[in-house]
């Protein structure tokens, strides 16, 4: 290791080490980005964990998330159940803030507590349900009930919903700008005996809904 | 014996002699002259009506034209009194019938009066006689025979004599006798034609100088001073007066006269001044009388494409009263005339179109439902819904039974943003309301409008996108490679430099 005697081989030999020295580095570095990335992070957000569709999936609002002054339950007024298109889901219950409704949950069916009548008087008024769909392959209760491609409803006409064992027959769907729903004297009007579930009908490029789907039923 | 005996000494000849010296009298007395003879034969004045045409007529004039209960005219042509119609010409009961339309002649003679002079018939009319005196009429003193023009017979009420008798059937007579003219008579037409006057004009309302000056109005177209307030007031009323308690109480109890008699002569024997309108409608809607009866006149809501005289309907309180109806535009004139021609009354009314009222107020979304209501419609009458500029017929509203509208229409989606008109037409298109300004908004701006039916429905979401994980795996694995890469390729260099 006499440096007099290899002087060519000792400068050589530093080049190397220098070389070898930052592809370590580099190397190791893309290991360490790599299991930063896949190793799970949930311990470090304070904030409550992304809701869950019916399928387990990670959701989220399109646009702002509902007020909490709503004072949504997610269940407790028995279930919403229609058959022919396989679903039964709790039904629960919200309240209109500022005039909008936005159910804070994506695997419920939701009443409207200050709209129409509550599900028990539902001969004497409009019971008014309302409740998520998801777009990007989430599985939301109204998912079930659009038919997305041909954009229209999934469920038909004649079909039966049961709201909280109370059953009812679809008498007519309709789909309704989003901005224009709010104006519809026909979607809000209160009729003894009469059901409208509401959700969105989403969209075959999977953008954001523009349209509410509107099923009005009757009770059979 | 003597005072009557001297009325009876008046020959016919001189009786004509006396009318014409009361005649020149009339005429050539000053009004200076005051004298009792010109009191006693008062001048005729133009309220009263002497008749002179009917040859053989003497001492016949009609009521005279005065003034009555509530500022009416006495209805002088409805009655005539006379002396007795023996001396009537043929022609004359002719002019009666023809003329003066006289159809009923009530004579209050005795019978042997009657068939010592009898009438002269006149031709279709009937003939009663009613002695208010029974079977003896004569009388020598005037005084005494006032009295008995009182109460004649009378024991009490269920034997009222024939002087009550006759006053009540007499103006029983009068109040239901409503076709022609009716003639009274006695002898002269002076002492029992008189009280009966008396009586019919307290009921008029006429008053006690009229009452006098009529009842003087003997002596002048007779010519004799016979009649006197004397007789008449101080005898004949003040009787009234003091046994029977006044006219009033006389005439209803003591003889009996109801009151729906008064009201049956009041109507017959008074000209109406009634000029009243008991009711205005037009189209239905009724109009407010007291205002309509003001200058400003009152104004009222009503439908009408085009207002016509048809659609105005009045009624008289007086069924004698007539009525006029002028249409100008949206302003109605209505003047109704009494019966006596010259009290009218005037009613003005100004008809406007009903106004629309949108519950939504006057700023709406394109395509919004509005509900429009009103009142002053004809009932069950169907109307057009129609917005403007470019008319469109957005729906039809049926008036109900109280003449108002409650409709529903939807705006067009089409109907550009700006000022609109809403109003409502008959089947022809024609406007029957005023037109309500409303603004409409633009479509991005119908958030805020008024037309709020409901909440927004926000239900969209979407699964989280994640993010992909095979790139960072091959790049850990990439540097792992690349870590084992450099060791070998250290040692190799290591072991290549040390040999």
């Amino acid at each position: 290791m006499t440096p007099r005697h290899q002087p060519r081989p000792a400068s050589r030999w530093r080049r190397l080490n220098i070389v070898a020295a930052i592809a370590v580095v580099v190397a190791s570095g893309m290991v360490v980005i790599s299991a930063v990335f896949l190793v799970p992070h949930t311990s470090t957000m304070d904030s409550a964990p992304d809701p869950t569709d019916l399928a387990g999936n990670a959701v989220q609002f399109d646009g702002p998330g509902p007020n909490p002054s709503a004072s949504a339950t997610p269940s407790g007024t028995g279930r919403f159940q229609s058959p022919s298109v396989d679903l039964d889901v709790p039904l629960g219950s919200l309240d209109v803030v500022d005039n909008e409704l936005e159910p804070p949950g994506f695997t419920s069916a939701y009443w409207v507590r200050n709209l129409g009548v509550a599900p028990s008087d539902g001969a004497d008024g409009t019971v008014f349900v309302v409740m998520h769909s998801l777009r990007n392959g989430g599985q939301a209760p109204g998912n079930a009930l659009i038919d997305v491609d041909n954009g229209r409803a999934r469920i038909s006409t004649g079909a039966s919903i049961v709201v909280d064992d109370v059953l009812y027959k679809v008498v007519n769907t309709e789909t309704v700008d989003k901005t224009q729903i709010s104006h519809d004297q026909s979607v809000w009007a209160d009729t003894p005996g009469r059901l409208v579930v509401i959700t969105c009908l989403q969209r075959p490029d999977g953008s954001p809904s523009t349209d509410n789907m509107v099923i009005e039923a009757m009770r059979g | 014996m003597n005072i009557h005996a001297h009325r009876r000494r008046l020959s016919t000849v001189n009786r004509l002699a006396a009318v014409a010296l009361c005649v020149t009298a009339a005429v050539g007395f000053s009004a200076t002259s005051a004298s009792a003879a010109t009191q006693a034969q008062p001048a005729l004045t133009a309220q009263d009506h002497a008749i002179t045409d009917v040859p053989g007529l003497v001492n016949g004039r009609e009521l005279n034209a005065v003034t009555g209960l509530d500022g009416q005219t006495v209805n002088a042509p409805r009655l005539i009194r006379s002396e007795s119609l023996d001396k009537i010409t043929t022609a004359g009961a002719q002019t009666l019938a023809d003329t003066y339309h006289v159809d009923l002649v009530i004579d209050l003679r005795t019978p042997s009066q009657v068939a010592a002079k009898p009438d002269v018939p006149i031709p279709g009319a009937q003939n009663v006689n009613i002695s208010m005196f029974g079977a003896d009429g004569n009388y020598s003193d005037d005084t005494v025979m006032y009295h008995d023009l009182v109460d004649k017979g009378y024991v009490d009420a269920a034997t009222p004599g024939p002087m009550i008798s006759a006053y009540g059937q007499i103006l029983q007579l009068l109040a239901t006798h409503t076709s022609g003219t009716v003639l009274i008579h006695c002898s002269h037409g002076m002492d029992r034609t008189g009280t009966v006057i008396d009586m019919l004009d307290h009921i008029l309302g006429v008053s006690e100088a009229d009452i006098l000056h009529d009842y003087l109005l003997s002596n002048t177209q007779l010519g004799v001073t016979w009649a006197t307030p004397e007789l008449l007031q101080g005898t004949f009323e003040s009787d009234v007066a003091s046994k029977y308690n006044g006219m009033d109480s006389y005439l209803s109890k003591t003889i009996g006269v109801t009151s729906h008699e008064v009201s049956a002569l009041r109507e017959r024997f008074l000209v109406s001044n009634d000029a009243k309108a008991a009711s205005i409608s037009i189209g239905g809607v009724a109009v407010p009388l007291d205002a309509a009866a003001t200058e400003t006149g009152a104004s009222i809501a009503f439908a009408s494409a085009t207002l016509t005289s048809a659609d105005v309907k009045v009624v008289t309180e007086d069924t004698d009263a007539t009525s006029s109806v002028t249409v100008s535009g949206q302003k109605v004139d209505v003047v109704v005339t009494a019966q006596d021609g010259a009290t009218t009354t005037h009613y003005r009314i100004t008809v406007a179109k009903p106004v629309l009222t949108i519950a939504q107020g006057a700023t709406l979304a394109p395509g919004a439902t509005v509900s429009i209501s009103g009142s002053g419609f004809t009932p069950g009458t169907v109307y057009q819904i129609v917005v403007h500029s470019t008319p469109t017929v957005i729906g039809q509203a049926t008036t109900a039974q109280d003449g108002s509208i409650t409709a529903s229409a939807a705006l067009p989606t089409t109907l550009e943003a700006g000022a609109h008109t809403v109003f409502l037409a008959d089947s022809s298109g024609n406007p029957v309301t005023e037109q309500l300004n409303v603004t409409v908004l633009a479509a991005s701006a119908t958030d805020t409008a008024a037309s709020i039916a409901g909440p927004s429905v926000a239900t969209g979401g979407t699964v989280i996108a994640q993010a992909p994980v095979w790139p960072m795996v091959g790049l850990g694995a990439l540097g792992i490679a690349l870590l084992a890469a450099i060791a070998v390729a250290y040692r190799r260099a290591r072991r290549n430099l040390g040999s």
